[in-house]
């Protein structure tokens, strides 16, 4: 998240909370094995924010720095704390009856800032335990926003994505495009039909140097693209 | 001009800072993969994999557009 969608002149803190002494020191000091690493984290992000040590795998000192560890127990009042933008509370309201979900969801309402967000797992959800959340569908997902603060941006029709930002003009959108590069013909071909399936253009080229021909041709804009596109800041 | 060559070309280039890169290798490649990702890479798939592993990645980079299901 600190890479992809703050943007930079916004510093990031973060609270971890648990109410076991065991998990908090665990989390202090950010070690995983190769087991809890490989459920989802994308392999460059492992490489880029965690280091071997031994067996296992270490969050480095720049993301652990960004981390205060804090006991707590969610079914009793929260200690008072500047307002959070976002909660992550996933996979642990399952533990509890209704009334202490409604409670929870209450107090984390009270500690997130106007239109702040909480993410809740993906078989749990606010309907019909604190209906002031307001249900935000993103892609497979739903975000629970709370009330008040600044109307945030539509988000955009599926199958298409951002490509740039102008401040003088309505967002650009183009459905999202591939680029299977591969020397073989069967393996271009294989990989094609898997990306249309997902619902991707698919230009193909045969090696590295038509690869950058093929990109400089169709002349890819990204978000925070340089000047020289004229049309992106 | 190889796959990591490929990636450090492409990642010079800030008009294409943008562009997710994801590597399609066999085991012998696994040295020069490590060097693509440190070199901007976003993720890997080793050859040969079923449909649904490709799926999987492109689920994990956030590029599933059609919300298809491995």
């Amino acid at each position: 998240m600190t890479e992809h969608l703050l943007p930079l002149d916004w510093s990031v803190e973060i609270v971890a909370t648990d109410i076991s002494p065991t998990m908090l020191e665990r989390t202090r000091t950010g070690t995983y094995s190769q087991l809890e690493v490989a459920r989802g984290l994308p392999d460059a992000m492992l490489l880029k924010h965690f280091r071997r040590v031994g067996t296992q795998w270490q969050v480095d000192d720049h993301l652990r720095s960004m981390v205060t560890v804090a006991p707590l127990n969610l079914t009793q009042p929260f200690p008072a704390r500047p307002a959070f933008d976002i909660v992550f509370l996933r996979n642990v309201l399952i533990y509890f009856d209704a009334p202490t979900k409604a409670r929870i969801m209450r107090q984390v309402r009270q500690c997130l800032t106007p239109g702040g967000y909480m993410f809740l797992g993906a078989a749990e959800t606010t309907l019909g335990i604190d209906d002031a959340w307001e249900r935000v569908p993103l892609g497979r997902f739903t975000l629970n926003r709370a009330p008040g603060g600044p109307r945030p941006p539509a988000a955009p029709p599926r199958g298409t994505r951002r490509i740039c930002d102008d401040p003088c003009q309505e967002q650009v959108m183009t459905p999202m495009r591939a680029l299977v590069i591969d020397d073989s013909r069967v393996m271009r071909t294989l990989l094609t039909r898997h990306l249309k399936t997902a619902g991707f253009e698919v230009l193909q080229a045969e090696d590295g140097q038509k690869a950058l021909d093929v990109l400089e041709s169709v002349g890819v804009t990204c978000p925070t693209c340089a000047p020289s596109t004229g049309t992106c800041r | 001009m190889d796959g990591l060559t490929f990636v450090q070309t492409v990642r010079k280039r800030p008009q294409w800072r943008g562009i997710t890169l994801m590597m399609v290798t066999t085991e012998s490649e696994h040295s020069q993969l490590v060097r693509a990702l440190a070199a901007g890479a976003h993720e890997y798939l080793m050859k040969p994999f079923p449909p649904e592993a490709f799926i999987e990645k492109l689920d994990i980079l956030g590029l599933n557009p059609s919300g298809c299901v491995a």
